[in-house]
């Protein structure tokens, strides 16, 4: 009431004017938003420059190593956390949990926000974790919106394969050991925030050890090489072990990924199954 | 004398209301216009129709084609590609069988569609030649092809897996599925097992609907 019985001040005014903004922004959930754009414009910069070179895919297809090139691209240096998948949904209704189709996610999508807005405690205590329960419709949608896409099963094996000092860690008995103890950790409720993780030689974080990662092509790991027949009915362990190309027997991690992906489908939701975004050089 | 010294400050806090009503909505529609792809679709579709998809594809005629504009006939769909020397012109063929197994009724109201899995190769031209080498009924069959991440997406909603192999050829799954009217997936035809029965039933009760 003083305030007002004086002369209002310039300051004071413009001051509540930023508060009552704020406040408007708050309750339209638009802060996650703002904080994402200012994201997006140095989206480049949270992505890594990776150098081209080859993958040798852990599983033949058909006699002989096949090797697979990839081609230079820009990864993102961390997964899609919580909030930036939160200032999508907000941009594009039909991502939200209410209204997104089963055709595209199961019943588990965003399971973990409790609501299309998820309660404040709940978004202010996963705002920086990898977003998880959703779909690869989803996450595929995501990366486009973001002018992105997603990995391919090569390019992300393809970084992954790098330890934190060399482009290819696999003949590093010490790296691979490591690599075999975050593979055998359980998975914690929540995966970790972004970034508690190493970086690799690429500058790339939590590829390993926090969750698995939606690719573009999850579904071409195909259990057997000549499989011409239904996936449904040809779904036969021992003869997809055959098939493990020679020079990754030793590549177990490599192995538990490939049979992961495997078992997923389009539309499901994991808590622990995230994704990050790749880019093409302009 | 004290509403004329609070004035400012209400106008102030008004204006500024406006301000943050103007932003939200600003930025929520800024957001919807630079997602070209996530644009809503002008018609809506039942939650579980395929037609949700807003993928854009090429009929063997060169005509542009949502799969939106095959609604209201039932649909046998596969995704095949023409240089397929095993199981495609199998999967074909049980089409064709379905086909000659429909009464003179019903005839026109299903329609069958092949998409390729092979956009690269399979251009409209191809699929023209295709459909005559095959002696597919232009009125009732549609070969279409499209943009590579358009037919895994479609792959996809369908569970179909595939791969790219060595020579030009593909992994896939043999599936033949049948879309009622409003698009949803009513039965799954797995593999190449000459037993059409299930899925001619599957025809018939969607064609009733």
């Amino acid at each position: 009431m003083k305030i007002i019985s004086r002369k209002p001040q310039r300051g004071t005014v413009f001051l509540a004017a930023l508060a009552c903004c704020r406040l408007l922004l708050g309750m339209a959930g638009a802060s996650w938003a703002a904080a994402a754009e200012d994201r997006a414009l140095e989206s480049l910069s949270d992505m890594q420059y990776i150098v081209g070179g080859v993958y040798t895919p852990l599983f033949q297809d058909g006699g002989g190593a096949q090797q697979t090139p990839v081609a230079s691209l820009y990864l993102d240096v961390y997964p899609v956390t919580n909030a930036q998948y939160a200032a999508f949904v907000q941009a594009n209704p039909r991502w939200r949990r209410s209204q997104v189709s089963p055709l595209l996610a199961d019943a588990a999508y965003l399971r973990h926000w409790q609501a299309d807005v998820p309660p404040p405690e709940v978004a202010t205590a996963v705002a920086q974790s990898p977003v998880t329960y959703v779909s690869w419709f989803a996450v595929r949608a995501y990366c486009r919106w973001q002018q992105k896409r997603l990995p391919s099963t090569a390019e992300w094996e393809y970084v992954a394969l790098a330890s934190a000092t060399a482009p290819d860690g696999s003949k590093d008995p010490a790296y691979q050991a490591r690599l075999l103890e975050w593979y055998a950790l359980p998975a914690p409720a929540m995966p970790p925030l972004v970034g508690s993780g190493q970086k690799n030689y690429w500058g790339i974080a939590d590829l390993h050890g926090s969750m698995w990662e939606w690719v573009a092509d999850f579904q071409t790991a195909f259990g057997t090489g000549a499989s011409r027949g239904d996936k449904e009915t040809e779904r036969d362990c021992g003869s997809g072990a055959l098939g493990v190309a020679e020079q990754e027997r030793v590549n177990y991690p490599a192995f538990m990924r490939y049979a992961y992906r495997s078992s997923l489908r389009g539309t499901y939701t994991v808590h622990n199954l995230g994704f990050r975004c790749a880019k093409d050089l302009p | 004398m004290r509403l004329c010294q609070r004035l400012p400050a209400l106008l102030a806090v008004g204006l500024c209301l406006l301000c943050g009503v103007w932003y939200t909505t600003v930025t929520a529609t800024d957001h919807g216009e630079h997602a070209g792809h996530e644009a809503l679709p002008a018609v809506t579709y039942s939650a579980r129709s395929v037609y949700q998809l807003e993928s854009v594809w090429m009929t063997a005629h060169e005509q542009p084609l949502r799969l939106g504009h095959l609604q209201g006939k039932v649909q046998v769909l596969a995704m095949v590609y023409t240089t397929c020397e095993s199981a495609c012109p199998i999967i074909v063929s049980l089409m064709q069988l379905i086909a000659a197994a429909l009464s003179p009724d019903l005839r026109p109201q299903v329609g069958f569609v092949l998409v390729t899995l092979d956009p690269a190769r399979d251009t409209p031209g191809v699929l023209r030649a295709y459909t005559d080498k095959m002696h597919l009924d232009p009125l009732s069959w549609s070969l279409l092809s499209g943009h590579p991440d358009d037919v895994l997406e479609l792959a996809m909603v369908l569970g179909i897996s595939y791969k790219r192999g060595q020579n030009g050829s593909f992994m896939h799954s043999n599936v033949i599925t049948v879309l009622n009217r409003a698009g949803e997936i009513v039965h799954r035809h797995e593999g190449l097992q000459q037993d059409l029965a299930s899925t001619l039933e599957a025809i018939h009760r969607a064609a009733q609907q």
